[in-house]
């Protein structure tokens, strides 16, 4: 498959901010960010050190943009397949560098490339679909909710499940995973909120508070799917927000 | 993005913590007796800084709970974060990394791991089953609501 060179270009000129160039120049490959890592720590090869994750993107800035296929392969193989930005290394960074920054950076211009992983791609085209990125229906959550709610009912005669209630204190959001596969969670999430009198909604839009574009790398996409949940706490005039767990 | 907005963002936990603690929450003190440990989630233990909050409410309800070393901020990850959840091409790679978190895990001794993230809950499981650990992985909202005290 061609990679779209120019798509490229226009990402990394918007992504080398001063942080990211003053990060990739001042890493001094000292090697500390190893410790902090579990691919290192679990299996110590020199290609699991933190730092290494740089050497993609590195050479995307060295050649300007002008990748080719082995390069992004190599590029993916690295900030996909051995980085889970869990942020462990930069506390062992004697200059504190964020390689998760970095490392999605990279991922950001496998994205333009066309790269994305199978998994992440079909979970954002679920979203784009449906606003979760299970593709779960609107009409299957409200029954899901409906379904537990009455299961609770029975341990607690006066749990309620708000949906849509404007003004409430606490606007309650999801993965989807919690009403598609396991609906215990959601029994669970509604036993603790009727159980401690919280002033909680539940919202038909914008429920899905997972951001696979955050992982993926894409950008305009993450925007989409937190401005999904933000629009619902703004309708309903909340207050607070709770996450997915 | 590029904008204030009119409410603040907050994870269960900090929710189920407050409560606590304000008396609205109650909950069964020691409901668990089995040994039980916590994975420090990197969203909302490194990241959001509630580590208090995720200990205030595991020592309410397990009366013997096990730290792993290290913990909290240091943890390891459980090796879902970044999308591996989505990306089974790399399951190989990710299991073969989960060596270190499997070795805290089973220094601790504990029957039982509590995760306050999916993305913990999935890859802690494959992590437990791949390294043979003789130990449950429980979701913390599964784990508090059962020990819920109803008025």
């Amino acid at each position: 498959m061609p990679v779209d060179v120019a798509a490229v270009k226009e990402v990394l000129a918007a992504k080398q901010g001063a942080r990211l160039k003053m990060w990739l120049e001042i890493c001094a490959r000292c090697g500390l960010c190893a410790e902090g890592c579990h691919f290192y720590q679990s299996d110590p090869r020199p290609e699991y050190a933190p730092a290494y994750r740089l050497k993609p993107l590195m050479e995307v800035i060295r050649r300007g943009g002008e990748v080719d296929e082995e390069l992004i392969k190599r590029l993916c193989e690295v900030d996909y397949g051995t980085c889970t930005m869990c942020q462990r290394c930069t506390m062992y960074c004697p200059y504190g560098i964020g390689v998760n920054v970095l490392v999605r950076a990279a991922r950001s211009i496998a994205v333009a490339a066309g790269a994305t992983p199978l998994g992440l791609a079909r979970g954002q085209a679920n979203f784009e679909e449906s606003g979760n990125n299970l593709g779960m229906s609107g009409p299957d959550y409200l029954e899901t909710v409906e379904w537990q709610l009455e299961e609770l009912q029975a341990e607690l005669p006066d749990a309620k499940a708000p949906m849509d209630a404007a003004g409430a204190r606490t606007m309650v959001t999801f993965h989807p995973r919690d009403i598609k596969f396991y609906p215990q969670n959601l029994y669970s999430y509604l036993k603790i909120y009727n159980a401690c009198g919280e002033d909680f909604t539940l919202t038909s839009e914008g429920w899905d508070s997972t951001n696979l574009g955050l992982f993926s790398g894409n950008d305009a996409i993450a925007a989409k799917m937190s401005g999904a949940v933000v629009a619902a706490a703004e309708r309903l005039g909340v207050r607070r927000v709770l996450t997915a767990e | 993005m590029g904008k204030k907005f009119g409410f603040e963002v907050l994870p269960p936990l900090k929710l189920w913590a407050d409560a606590f603690a304000e008396g609205r929450l109650k909950l069964k003190k020691h409901f668990y007796d089995e040994p039980a440990t916590f994975q420090d989630s990197c969203n909302f233990i490194r990241n959001g800084g509630y580590f208090d909050e995720s200990r205030l409410l595991l020592r309410r309800v397990a009366s013997d709970l096990l730290e792993m070393s290290p913990n909290g901020n240091y943890t390891y990850c459980c090796g879902g974060g970044g999308g591996h959840a989505l990306m089974p091409e790399y399951k190989k790679i990710k299991l073969a990394t989960a060596k270190a978190k499997a070795e805290c895990i089973k220094a601790t001794g504990a029957k039982t791991v509590v995760v306050a993230c999916h993305n913990c809950e999935d890859a802690i499981r494959e992590c437990v089953k791949e390294y043979g650990l003789d130990c449950k992985v429980e979701l913390f909202s599964n784990y508090l609501a059962e020990a819920v005290e109803l008025a």
